[in-house]
């Protein structure tokens, strides 16, 4: 579905990723490992079109994507949920969600995906009237990742859906994430550096270290592995 | 005990003689019929800056920048109109027709300049440091002050009064004249409409989302550039309407009005809070008011004084003005 | 309208300039009674830098009128000189110039440009008791201060329009009350305050506003109603012309009929083109029309053939203190100052403004302003 190849990306004169290549497959849930500064949120964002590859390509669906601009990629059906949640602060709950489903016309359709999600986190429907700054940040995750579901996304990018949350939400955050890879097969790509859980849920998983791929496994073959134990799953 | 009580009711109600006399003397020093006068002077005037000041506040809004040629693009609307009512007059054009087709022929024209202009001067500095579109902006306003200069030369020139001497207004000419009624009533339908569609249009919703975090609206799918786009190309349309009417309010124009205009503008917006859009109504109405309250009661000579020390004085209390948000993200 | 904006002016010890005058003085004696047949006219002024665009009419004024005595056979048979001296409009620099044409033994100085130059090099003239006539320092100071009885000027000075639209208010108008408006600039607030101190002196009629107002800005309405309240019979406006049509034409739209009068930076056809049937019945203060004049005419013309452009700034006033200076030594007969100063005051010269003498200060009678009035969209001189 999606296909990374020798992706070189810059800030400026400053290189970030070198010669990445990674796979997505229909259906799957895989998922990105690294330390701070590995290079996984500008992965995303070179995926996304926010910050374009300067060598190698990007194929969505077989077709080349990495010279499209960011709205184009968002409307083949790639939307990301980026790291900090980056939620409208002075849009409504409501008015967030509905940024999401920017680029869709089916007014029918969205008002169902609007009250699927509404059942998915009944706490949004409760805050529905209320500026999105002012949710706590566990449910402006839950804020985030709703808005984009609203735009139906074939691939979800997810930038690091666990950070700064208590134990309870982020497994809350992870259920919801596997349930709609499987009920509405969504296919996702997770980044986290909670690797355990994340290897946990994913099929399959790649370790990043310094803008470099440095392994690339099943995910249960990475929870077993020796160095990839001592390195991000703190045994 | 008792020399004391004749002390205090002896001082007790002669004070409270001075006092009513000073209440009569308020009543007299404001004269109401005089105060009513001012009050639409003052109300005018605002509305002559909140035209000019809501194109500063959306550019800012959206993408953090203090558009300098913003005070040109009202320039250029108001000699589009000029132009434009002069050639159809000749043809002999009803003044509603004039008026209607001038107006279009402004707003097309300024909103070009400004879509241009944001085209050429600032998109390509997008990504530089903060100062670059600054310095870019200032060029830009110097450039379209001068191409005009030249194009037109110095002179002032008569503007002619699209808006005709209603005769139902007659009656109270003296204190609100017909051009008055028309800046007064265009600028609060442009602000209804405005707020109108930044509220519920998907284009307004998009405007917000861009101003308030720019990549997530690349990542919802926003084409910013294009909003960046509309928001110049809005706001120069309001400036252009606002050329028009002000133009046929002072009667003249010439290249530097948008100089002098935007200054004042642009202190209204910042009295509001840049970025804010009610915050530049709000703004430019205490401006105007504070300008002819000061003229009124004190001296025109202070008319300025007045109004930069209001400025400081809010800006004191206040530093992002009064309905501007301070930028404190929550993370 | 023409100020000299920088007035600073040196102030050189007194003995300096007498000592520098005293040996003018000697030197002159002897020189002048050996070169009794010519007669030298100074001519001060900026002839190079900024300012000479002023300066230089003069000289070819002053020239094309020595010429043309020269030609008739001079004055009283003596022939003429003329003698230029740059002072570049700069104070420290006139002083110098001042100094150079009196040890020159210059018989009179037709100069200098600028007020402040002006104002520097006149004790200097003063103290070797030589004639100065300027054709454009307008200062009022120069001729009311008293200190220089040695100067005259063929220009009306800058308080004459104020004084000429109080007199027209007082006794054409017969206003009670005149509101002052001015826009807060050298040229304007200067007029404005003359205007001023002109009503309070006289007493006759009460000054009831004074104010300046901010110019460019969008919207006068509240000056206008504060005119209004005040209950004026006539505004008096100093200042220039793009102000004046947005007050006058809001006055009107608030129905507010009162009299407003401008000065010369009003009388512009400008001002009639954009307030349009607003403008109709304002006053302005102008100079009269001279183009008519032969002796305009006459210089005019020799200036264009031989320059092959129109006379600059202050031609016509240089061309009438050549004439009037050279009149007055015919007159008198001699060069004595005494006997030029005398003719000065008592006898009529014909110049490019028609026939002028001088007042006791100095001023010229016959040159000044005169009241127009916006009748049709145009300006027409009041009656
Ligand atoms: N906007 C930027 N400008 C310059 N350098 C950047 C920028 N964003 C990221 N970088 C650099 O690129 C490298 C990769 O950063 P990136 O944000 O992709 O790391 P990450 O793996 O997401 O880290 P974390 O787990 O802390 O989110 C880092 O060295 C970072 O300093
Ligand atoms: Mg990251």
């Amino acid at each position: 579905m999606l296909e990374v190849r020798n992706l070189d990306t810059y800030y400026g004169n400053i290189q970030a990723l070198h010669d990445i290549s990674l796979h997505v497959e229909e259906g799957e849930i895989i998922t990105l490992i690294g330390a701070n500064g590995a290079g996984k949120s500008t992965t995303l964002m070179s995926i996304s079109g926010i910050v374009p590859p300067r060598k190698g390509e990007i194929l969505f669906q077989g077709d080349p994507i990495h010279e499209l601009p960011p709205n184009h990629i968002v409307s083949l059906g790639i939307c990301q949920v980026p790291e900090g949640r980056h939620i409208f602060p002075d849009l409504t709950v409501a008015e967030n969600l509905d940024m999401g489903a920017f680029l869709r016309n089916d007014k029918k359709q969205i008002a169902r995906d609007l009250d699927y999600l509404y059942d998915l986190f009944p706490i949004l429907r409760k805050r529905r009237h209320q500026p999105g700054g002012n949710l706590s940040g566990g449910e402006q995750q839950m804020l985030a990742i709703s808005r984009a579901l609203m735009a139906h996304p074939k691939l979800l990018l997810l930038d690091e859906p666990s950070m700064g949350l208590a134990p309870l939400v982020t497994r809350q955050i992870f259920d919801i994430i596997k349930k709609i890879n499987q009920e509405q097969n969504t296919t996702i790509f997770l980044v986290e550096q909670n690797a355990n859980l994340a290897l946990k849920v994913a099929d399959r998983g790649y370790v990043l270290e310094n803008g470099h791929i440095t392994l690339h496994d099943r995910a249960d073959a990475l929870l077993a592995n020796k160095d990839v134990q001592k390195a991000y799953l703190g045994m | 005990m008792v020399p004391g009580i004749v002390a205090f009711t002896g001082k007790f109600f002669p004070h409270s003689f001075t006092l009513l006399r000073n209440v009569a003397d308020i009543m007299d020093f404001f004269e109401p019929d005089y105060f009513i006068e001012l009050l639409f002077s003052g109300l005018t005037k605002g509305a002559i800056y909140a035209l000019i000041a809501l194109g500063y506040t959306m550019v800012y809004g959206i993408i953090g920048l203090i558009n300098f040629a913003h005070g040109e693009i009202y320039m250029i609307g108001a000699f589009t109109a000029l132009i434009v009512s002069t050639v159809l007059s000749i043809y002999g054009f009803p003044l509603l027709a004039i008026f209607i087709l001038a107006a279009v022929a402004a707003v097309v024209w300024a909103s070009a300049y400004g879509y241009t202009i944001e085209r050429l001067a600032y998109r390509p500095l997008r990504n530089a440091p903060r100062l670059s579109p600054l310095i870019s902006a200032i060029g830009m306003s110097i450039f379209l002050q001068n191409y005009v200069l030249l194009a037109q030369t110095s002179d002032f020139q008569p503007f002619p009064a699209l808006v005709p001497d209603f005769a139902f207004m007659e009656p109270v000419a003296h204190i609100v004249g017909s051009t008055d009624l028309v800046i007064l009533v265009v600028s609060v339908i442009v602000m209804i409409l405005l707020t109108v569609m930044i509220k519920f249009t998907r284009t307004g919703k998009a405007m917000r989302a861009t101003a308030q975090d720019k990549k997530m609206a690349l990542l919802v799918g926003i084409n910013v550039d294009n909003v960046i786009s509309i928001t110049f190309i809005t706001g120069s349309a309001l400036a252009a309407i606002g050329g028009l009417l002000i133009a046929s309010h002072v009667g003249q124009i010439n290249f530097y009005i948008g100089f002098i205009a935007g200054i004042k503008a642009f202190t209204a917006a910042v009295l509001g809070g840049i970025g804010s859009i009610p915050g530049a109504v709000l703004g430019s109405f205490i401006l105007g008011l504070t300008e002819s309250f000061a003229t009124g009661y004190v001296s025109s000579d202070y008319e300025d004084v007045f109004a930069f020390s209001l400025l400081v004085l809010i800006l004191i209390f206040r530093p992002a003005g009064l309905l501007g948000k301070s930028t404190i993200e929550k993370v | 309208m023409y100020t000299e904006k920088e007035e600073h002016h040196v102030l050189k010890p007194k003995s300096l300039h007498s000592f520098l005058a005293a040996f003018a003085f000697a030197t002159g004696v002897s020189t002048g009674a050996l070169a009794a047949d010519t007669i030298t006219i100074g001519v001060a002024g900026a002839h190079s830098g900024d300012l000479a665009s002023y300066g230089l009419p003069t000289v070819k004024a002053t020239e094309l009128v020595v010429n043309d005595i020269n030609e008739q056979g001079g004055i009283n048979g003596m022939q003429l000189k003329m003698l230029a001296e740059d002072d570049v409009c700069k104070p420290e620099i006139a002083t110098n110039t001042a100094t150079k044409l009196v040890s020159e033994n210059v018989n009179v100085v037709i100069g200098h440009i600028c007020s402040g130059a002006t104002k520097a090099a006149l004790p200097i003239y003063r103290d070797a008791n030589i004639i100065v006539m300027s054709p454009s320092a307008t200062n009022p100071d120069l001729t009311q201060s008293g200190d220089y009885p040695n100067f005259y000027r063929t220009i009306a000075s800058d308080d004459l329009q104020a004084r000429t639209m109080v007199d027209f208010v007082t006794d054409k108008l017969h206003a009670q009350k005149v509101a002052i408006i001015h826009d807060k600039g050298d040229y304007g607030k200067g007029l404005a305050e003359f205007a001023k101190t002109f009503i309070e002196q006289a007493g006759k009629i009460e000054v009831v506003l004074f104010e300046g107002v901010t110019p460019g800005a969008v919207d006068y309405s509240s000056v206008v109603q504060k005119i209004k309240r005040s209950k004026a019979d006539a505004v008096i406006y100093g200042g220039y012309h793009p102000e004046a049509s947005k007050i006058v034409s809001q006055m009107r739209k608030k129905r507010l009929e009162t009299a407003f009068l401008g000065p010369d930076g009003v009388k512009d056809d400008t001002f009639i083109k954009v307030a349009g049937a607003n403008a109709e019945g304002v006053y302005a203060t102008g100079p009269a029309d001279v183009s008519q004049n032969p002796l305009t005419k006459k210089y005019r013309q020799k200036f264009i053939d031989q320059e092959g452009t129109d006379p600059g700034a202050f031609f016509n006033n240089a061309v009438a203190a050549a004439l009037a200076l050279t009149s007055a030594i015919e007159k008198a007969g001699s060069t004595d100052s005494e006997a030029i100063a005398n003719a000065l005051h008592n006898e009529t010269a014909e110049t490019p403004f028609g026939a002028i003498k001088f007042d006791a200060s100095g001023e010229p009678i016959g040159i000044g302003f005169i009241m127009y009035q916006v009748k049709n969209g145009e300006y027409v001189q009041v009656q």
